[in-house]
């Protein structure tokens, strides 16, 4: 006889109902782009588990107790120019627990490369922390309006309106 | 529904605007463009005014550009070549389906009727590999196929294996020297010549030749049987005109000059 399977979880599972997660809006600010730039240029976000610091010294990569599961996520915000072959550039990284929305740590791509394990142990300077949403917005506000950001954006622009498709084969 | 349409517009960016028109006066999804001169500026004229905006897809090395009225995302290449791309179209909500675009060599390069079926038999392949991949095979071929319907690459079993009605690609398959080979069903062999509606063909060429066709259908709609319910036979159409302009010179054929030597195909899926 069959045995009805009791559910355990609680009735009230639900996303945070004042936060926006950083991704979602991450992928507004993405369609927007596009809208802005009629499509000439796109912008996709990418999340993936981002690698837990390693210890300066050793081997030993630093974990959460529970063992092997990820401990952050990482969300990047390429911009995509179609008309350039689909390039794309690494505007910004934004990454938090994976467990939490906030706090998330937010870098520009155009701040610097990647920091050495010592700077990623102690901290960037160029790292900026959002706590909340507001806040989050309030940095990407200030890293879309940066005057690099700008020229960026422009500089792909005016390729993407210049660069023609490659020479067609005659045999065509 | 799913409104798409194929054009070789002959490397001329004056066409960009005649397919802003287009794409708003008909309400195309998906514009595939062969000879595309400059894909960011018809980008830029398709999205000038109209809504919604469109996106350029990733055409890889292929020489068919197309552009999407939805996100990108949901066409994604499965193969690419430079005659040929084959994407998967999955939307949300949709029959998932192959769709297909090629731009054949011309015959003024290729000339031997063993080279074309070469070409064929490769797009063939490909295709039934896609299709194997993917476990269905509800696919629509376009393109400039630089052939005429009734020709042998065009018709073969191991070439597109294209029949001229939809009773016969019904059956499925046909089975030759003991190997089968999928039907693709034709429409084009319905719009041939001056009695059917629209032009007698797609494109215009003569020659001095003792055997001339003049009017020859290179640009066609192939669909695999599996997709023949979604097809709207109806919706086929090669247009010569959009609102008060017309793509023919006064003696109706094709305004090469102004226009393109090709006209537009289009066509409805209901997916």
């Amino acid at each position: 006889m069959a045995t009805a399977v009791e559910d355990l979880w609680p009735a009230d599972i639900e996303s945070p109902p004042d936060q926006l997660a950083p991704i979602t809006i991450l992928k507004q600010q993405a369609a927007m782009l596009g809208r802005r730039t009629r499509n000439l240029l796109e912008a996709v976000v990418r999340t993936e588990d981002e690698d837990p610091p390693v210890a300066p010294l050793g081997d030993t990569t630093v974990r959460l107790p529970l063992g092997d599961q990820p401990v952050r996520l990482r969300h990047t915000l390429f911009l995509v120019a179609p008309a350039l072959n689909f390039y794309r550039y690494r505007l910004l990284e934004a990454s938090h627990a994976a467990v939490s929305l906030y706090p998330v740590t937010i870098r520009a791509g155009w701040e610097r490369h990647l920091p050495t394990v010592v700077e990623q142990m102690a901290g960037t300077p160029h790292t900026r922390s959002a706590s909340n949403e507001a806040e989050f917005k309030e940095v990407l506000r200030d890293i879309f309006a940066h005057e690099e950001t700008k020229r960026i954006i422009g500089s792909l622009l005016a390729q993407s309106g210049e660069q023609h498709s490659q020479i067609l084969d005659p045999s065509f | 529904m799913m409104r798409f349409l194929f054009w070789n517009i002959k490397k001329n960016s004056a066409v960009n605007e005649i397919l802003r028109e287009l794409a708003r006066h008909h309400g195309i999804d998906l514009l595939a463009i062969a000879e595309c001169p400059h894909e960011g500026q018809l980008l830029a004229a398709v999205n000038d005014v109209s809504e919604p905006l469109f996106h350029l897809t990733d055409s890889k090395r292929t020489r068919v550009s197309i552009y999407t009225a939805f996100p990108s995302e949901y066409l994604t290449s499965e193969y690419h070549d430079n005659t040929l791309t084959i994407r998967r179209l999955a939307l949300p909500g949709k029959v998932e389906i192959v769709f297909a675009a090629a731009h054949l060599p011309s015959k003024k390069y290729r000339p031997t009727p063993a080279d074309r079926h070469l070409i064929a038999q490769r797009v063939s392949e490909e295709i039934k590999r896609v299709e194997d991949r993917l476990g269905h095979s509800r696919t629509v071929l376009v393109g400039d196929m630089n052939m005429d319907p009734f020709e042998e690459a065009v018709v073969s079993a191991a070439g597109l294996h294209s029949a001229m009605t939809r009773g016969i690609a019904r059956k499925g398959s046909r089975e030759v020297f003991g190997k089968p080979y999928p039907f693709f069903y034709n429409p084009m062999w319905g719009r041939f010549g001056d009695t059917t509606s629209g032009p007698a063909g797609t494109y215009y060429w003569t020659g001095s030749r003792s055997v001339e066709y003049f009017w020859h259908t290179f640009d066609q709609v192939l669909v695999r049987p599996e997709l023949l319910d979604s097809f709207q036979a109806e919706s086929l159409r090669i247009l010569e005109g959009c609102g008060n302009m017309s793509f023919l010179r006064e003696s109706s054929i094709p305004d090469a000059g102004r226009v393109s030597d090709h006209l537009p195909v289009m066509f409805d899926l209901d997916i």
